[in-house]
């Protein structure tokens, strides 16, 4: 693995991720019925993890929000016979607020993080905990639990799914157990 | 059909599981193969394998304890979100480590991270933040390069298989103890012992002798020169391995030089353009991975402003200055 794709990870992880929720709440409002909001973002993160050298986008919430936009009008113009005179780079994306929206998207996803391992049932949790919080690899984890590898590979990867799919949601709640209050109202704004 | 982006989520959380234990040559070409047959596969891939690594963070530890005692189904937790708010910055601020490609032998940390490795002989090594070892255990011994930082090594006893450190040029053999070693720069390095006994050398220039140093006191090379040994008071040694708990020990400390070493642990850095202020002497402790509650606590201490600014939290003095 080169350093190169080591930092375009880091930089996935740090700067896309959190702000992936809130691009998805713009897109289901500005997307055209025939285009998939889950597609728009696996086309996204292709291009974005692509990128040879990310260390110079400076802004990379309007990189991401640009990526998406550029993918729909690039859908509009194979569209083209339709006439859809949608041009979706006319549509702003949504403005950063004026509080650090970067502590509360911090804590956001902590809070996101923290919900989906709760979620998880069991052994998908321990085991999670034991590769993640202990680093055990996951052979060691699969003869502590007396079971097959093959089992801990399976629940690695359905704990990673839960844990995509909180990540994916607009406000970070979950339909079932309501909102988590935010102890320190200070830092967060109240327009969430 | 076309592929829904639902079933290649699936798909990559399994690659991503499957890369986690260690790919086959042939399960390597599969996943290739998988992988330029759509470009929203790799879309999807790159996203599993960020958040995966995401969650090697040393800052998840902290919420390590919580999620432990959690129980089956999520329940009202405002108030510890405290508890996990503090770490929350770092998560998504500072790199991941290791996001990918699990190497057995090679240990970095990022800015901010602190973690906890056990090796394969039972040992255990605490890397600092920005620090990184690579391991080389054999039958006859037991041997960790420290290529660049700081770490807390906790030997498991092995006679017969000495655990040696090298750093640079200083080299130390453990057998069963606790010992720390600091690279302040490529040729001067600092070897604490905190507990049991290791022997020390150097080979930046002969003669080459071993010197035995035992526990809570201090060797250090500077460039070409192995300093006498140095005995260490009890508070010299805990603060010297007090980044070990996240915790800066801050008494007696300037402002400016606590934000300076809050700094090493984050990417949101901490500024201080106020001269005055940035000399005001500091009582206390203060967890290393929250520059914003550390910020906030100055300011309230000592009447200044934080603002945020291209990510950098700076510190503004408004008070008038008395006349």
């Amino acid at each position: 693995m080169s350093e190169e794709l080591t930092e375009r990870g880091q930089w996935i992880a740090s700067h896309i991720i959190p702000l992936e929720s809130q691009v998805r709440g713009w897109l289901r409002r500005f997307l055209p019925r025939d285009l998939e909001v889950d597609d728009v973002i696996q086309e996204a993160y292709a291009i974005l993890s692509g990128l040879t050298d990310v260390s110079r986008i400076g802004n990379p919430r309007a990189y991401f929000y640009q990526v998406v936009k550029s993918l729909i009008s690039e859908h509009f113009r194979r569209a083209a016979s339709s006439g859809a005179a949608f041009d979706v780079k006319s549509v702003a994306e949504p403005q950063e607020g004026l509080t650090p929206e970067r502590i509360l998207s911090g804590r956001q996803e902590l809070d996101r993080l923290y919900r989906a391992i709760t979620r998880l049932g069991e052994p998908a949790r321990t085991i999670f905990i034991m590769r993640k919080i202990d680093n055990l690899p996951q052979k060691v984890i699969a003869d502590r639990l007396r079971v097959s590898e093959n089992i801990v590979e399976n629940h690695v990867a359905r704990g990673l799914r839960v844990i995509l799919q909180q990540f994916a949601r607009e406000d970070g709640s979950n339909q079932d157990d309501g909102a988590i209050p935010m102890k320190k109202g200070k830092a967060g704004p109240s327009n969430a | 059909m076309r592929e829904t982006a639902e079933a290649i989520d699936v798909e990559a959380t399994k690659w991503v599981s499957r890369m986690d234990r260690g790919l086959t040559d042939e399960e390597e070409a599969a996943l290739a193969k998988w992988l330029s047959a759509d470009t929203r596969r790799q879309g999807a891939f790159a996203r599993a394998k960020a958040v995966w690594g995401n969650l090697d963070r040393a800052q998840v530890f902290r919420i390590a304890d919580e999620i432990r005692r959690a129980p089956d189904r999520p329940r009202a937790r405002g108030a510890k979100l405290v508890v996990y708010a503090t770490a929350a910055l770092l998560l998504i601020m500072a790199g991941v480590s290791g996001w990918f490609g699990y190497n057995r032998n090679r240990v970095t940390t990022i800015v901010g991270e602190i973690r906890q490795v056990p090796l394969a002989d039972g040992s255990r090594v605490t890397l600092d933040t920005r620090s990184q070892i690579k391991v080389e255990f054999a039958s006859a011994n037991r041997f960790v390069r420290l290529e660049s930082g700081e770490a807390l090594f906790e030997v498991a006893k092995d006679p017969k298989r000495p655990f040696i450190v090298e750093a640079g040029r200083i080299h130390v053999r453990a057998v069963g103890t606790v010992f720390l070693v600091r690279r302040r720069s490529d040729s001067d390095v600092d070897v604490i012992v905190t507990k049991g006994a290791v022997d020390v050398w150097s080979d930046a220039g002969p003669p080459r002798t071993v010197e035995r140093l035992s526990a809570g006191s201090r060797v250090s090379l500077d460039g070409n020169k192995i300093a006498p040994a140095q005995k260490l008071t009890a508070q010299q040694v805990e603060q010297a391995v007090g980044w070990k708990s996240g915790i800066l020990d801050l008494d007696g400390r300037t402002l400016g030089d606590a934000a300076a070493e809050i700094n090493r642990y984050n990417s949101l850095r901490i500024e201080i353009p106020d001269p005055h202020l940035a000399e005001k002497t500091l009582v206390g402790s203060v967890s290393s991975s929250d520059p914003v509650a550390f910020a906030d606590a100055a300011a309230a201490m000592f009447g200044a402003h934080v603002r945020l600014e291209n990510n950098r939290l700076i510190l503004d003095s408004v008070t008038v200055p008395p006349k």
